[in-house]
């Protein structure tokens, strides 16, 4: 019998992890605990300098031919989630958790670290704007931040966006800016005040990316390879849990795939699947912690009540991809030297959707070049003019909308098993963004509307709002402690227990929320 | 389908694009790729392609051209294809990355492509409309 069980390995795991941890609580994390098993080659040095002395199908392509899902139509539009290094992330997702989807694309990971090992490390505090629905405060999160960011080092500045983005005095110096993201910062500066009445205001993202040396590890060195490998300058989970479990603070059970969970008045028994040794057995704790992820959470809490009927809420950010033209820098030679992610935020307070917008502005240097072509208008041989001309002089923004802006996508569970998502997609009309392009202009941005493309839903790989938590809970909601309604030692970790999902990338809270819930079932365990 | 056909579908499509004969490495990963893209067509489909790769019309204008119409997405797709595969090799960097910077140049770049894919989509339209009249 176990004191505390983590279900799952990802940043919400990870973080209640930490802290159970850092207050003297040796939990059992379990896991299916994928780890990356490719053989492609890992480049030390520049990509650019890699690709003109190799071969680089094994880096790119793979022998799978992974990085060809854009021919294939599958996964298109996750370039990172392609690379040859990268397809543990979502190994076998399909057979352990099969999902039937009408207008979702859902991504899942059984990866050691989850969907962490691939993400953007875009980490940002939630402040009271976007707790606005929840029932706890930015207060409550904010000693989390503190503790997460002395664990990540998280890089950013004190800008015009602190005011969205919370306390900068922990941040270590944001990473720099590539020429186009400096030109377009530089005229920011100097359109500022327009801007700022438009409501739209530009700055320096929060990342989980090193900018300066920590605990032996190196910071950035701008080679354009993020998109190819994990980096050990890009937190990931798998940082942090690798040293709880080296120091024996962390117990850690992989090939273990949850199925469902019941409880007396004094434990809980976890019923698992053993998937090395294909068998069935059961873990038994006294409090459980489950972080698998928005759908997976669900789908265990659903399982374990036997319901084919209830179609639970899921919340997802709506996105825009808006590719943008810094015609001054048409001809330019391709900065082979950038940090090939998110690299500016911008901020919109839009007025018709009543709510703040979040733009991610990064640079397109780390993706392959044929990456593009297919949505380049020329003929196949004028497309290598736009490749060699025109790509060194765009950046991609994605614009993130609140989850709130349209109905949520529904997820139930099947009796075969199965999940069954069915999203509702609503089209984001251009003429409501149309106010953002002339602010975009001032800064030297161009884009043309036949440009601009939402994705699918899903393709945010923002889930949440499954089991909500609330004041006063009902069935398949949960309480502000994360403890799930209905049941004594059952707590929702992870961003199923989501009240609301703002349009700021939700990792960073997530992880928060989940040390303040893992700090409740502390309590909850002293008071025995 | 024999190697001698897959040959020579490659050899078209890249020498199209490139303007030189397909490295054996390319034509090796091509062949992987073109028959699993094959298999998610119809015969219908797949012959209409065929009659193109056999034919020595422009495939660059049939290509955007019938990319403009969707109507031959395989052709397309096995474009892409190759385009992917030839971004691997070293000694094709060149056709992708711009090294030496000149605004002058590479607008000049830009407008010479787009008034040959404005030949190339006229030229494409009017050989798919000869070629449903045949």
């Amino acid at each position: 019998m176990y004191e505390v069980i983590i279900v799952g390995s990802g940043a919400a795991g990870t973080a209640a992890a930490l802290e159970l941890v850092q207050n003297g609580i040796k939990p059992l994390m379990i896991d299916v605990g994928i780890t990356n098993k490719n053989q492609a080659p890992r480049v030390k040095g520049n990509l650019y300098d890699y690709r003109k002395q190799h071969d680089s199908f094994e880096l790119q392509i793979g022998d799978r031919f992974s990085g060809l899902a854009n021919v294939f139509n599958e996964m298109e539009g996750i370039a990172k989630l392609n690379a040859p290094n990268m397809g543990f992330v979502t190994q076998s997702s399909k057979t352990l958790s099969p999902i039937e989807e009408k207008n979702f694309h859902a991504v899942q990971s059984f990866a050691f670290g989850g969907l962490g090992n691939a993400w953007g490390a875009g980490l940002y505090p939630f402040v009271d704007y976007d707790l606005t629905d929840f029932p706890i405060t930015s207060e409550d999160l904010s000693p989390y931040f503190e503790k997460l960011t002395r664990e990540i080092g998280i890089s950013g500045a004190d800008d015009d966006l602190t005011v969205f983005f919370g306390d900068p005095s922990s941040l270590s110096p944001p990473l720099s800016l590539s020429y186009n993201m400096s030109k377009v910062l530089e005229r920011y500066q100097h359109q500022k005040r327009g801007l700022n009445r438009n409501g739209v205001y530009v700055g320096r993202p929060r990342l989980g990316v090193l900018s300066i040396a920590k605990d032996g590890i190196q910071p950035c060195d701008y080679n354009n390879l993020e998109f190819w490998q994990d980096l050990p300058y890009i937190y990931s989970p798998v940082r942090t849990l690798k040293k709880l479990i080296a120091t024996r603070k962390l117990g850690y059970e992989s090939n273990i795939f949850v199925k469902s969970l019941s409880e007396t008045s004094e434990e809980v028994e976890v019923q698992v699947a053993d998937i090395q040794n294909d068998t069935v057995r059961s873990f038994f704790c006294k409090k459980l912690l489950l972080a698998a992820g928005a759908i997976n959470t669900s789908k265990i809490v659903l399982q374990s009540r036997r319901d084919y009927k209830t179609r639970l809420p899921l919340l997802e950010n709506p996105v825009i991809q808006i590719p943008l033209i810094l015609p001054s820098s048409i001809g330019r030679k391709l900065d082979i030297h950038a940090f090939g992610l998110v690299q500016l935020n911008l901020i919109w307070e839009s007025q018709f959707f009543n709510s703040i917008i979040q733009g991610s502005i990064m640079e397109l240097t780390s993706p392959m070049r044929a990456e593009f072509f297919k949505n380049m208008p020329l003929s196949a041989k004028a497309n290598l003019r736009l490749s060699r001309y025109l790509l060194p002089a765009m950046v991609l923004m994605q614009l993130f909308f609140p989850s709130k802006i349209h109905e949520p996508s529904c997820i139930s569970l099947g009796e075969s098993g199965s999940l069954f998502i069915e999203g509702k997609s609503s089209k984001i009309q251009f003429k409501n963004i149309s106010n953002l392009l002339s602010p975009l202009r001032l800064i030297g941005l161009w884009t043309h509307p036949s440009l601009i493309r939402q994705s699918i839903m899903g393709h945010a790989i923002h889930y949440a709002g499954t089991l909500p938590m609330k004041r006063s809970p009902k069935l398949y909601q949960c309480y502000p402690s994360g403890r799930l309604f209905g049941t004594r030692h059952v707590y929702i970790a992870d961003s199923a227990s989501f009240s609301d999902l703002p349009a700021k990338n939700m990792s960073f809270g997530m992880m928060a929320n989940a040390m303040r819930i893992a700090s409740c079932v502390l309590d909850e365990l002293k008071m025995k | 389908m024999d190697k001698k056909e897959l040959e020579k579908e490659a050899e078209r499509i890249y020498s199209a694009i490139f303007r030189r004969n397909i490295p054996p490495t390319i034509l090796e990963r091509f062949s992987i790729v073109s028959q699993h893209l094959n298999n998610t067509y119809s015969d219908e489909e797949l012959n209409r392609y065929y009659q193109v790769i056999e034919s020595s019309d422009d495939l660059l204008a049939i290509e955007v051209a019938s990319r403009y119409l969707g109507n031959l997405e395989l052709l397309s797709k096995k474009f892409l294809a190759v385009i992917y595969l030839s971004e691997t090799l070293p000694e094709n960097q060149w056709f992708f990355i711009n090294e030496r910077s000149n605004f002058i140049i590479g607008f000049t770049n830009l407008m010479w492509g787009t008034i040959e894919t404005i030949y190339r989509v006229i030229k494409g339209l009017w050989l798919l409309r000869i070629r449903e009249h045949v």
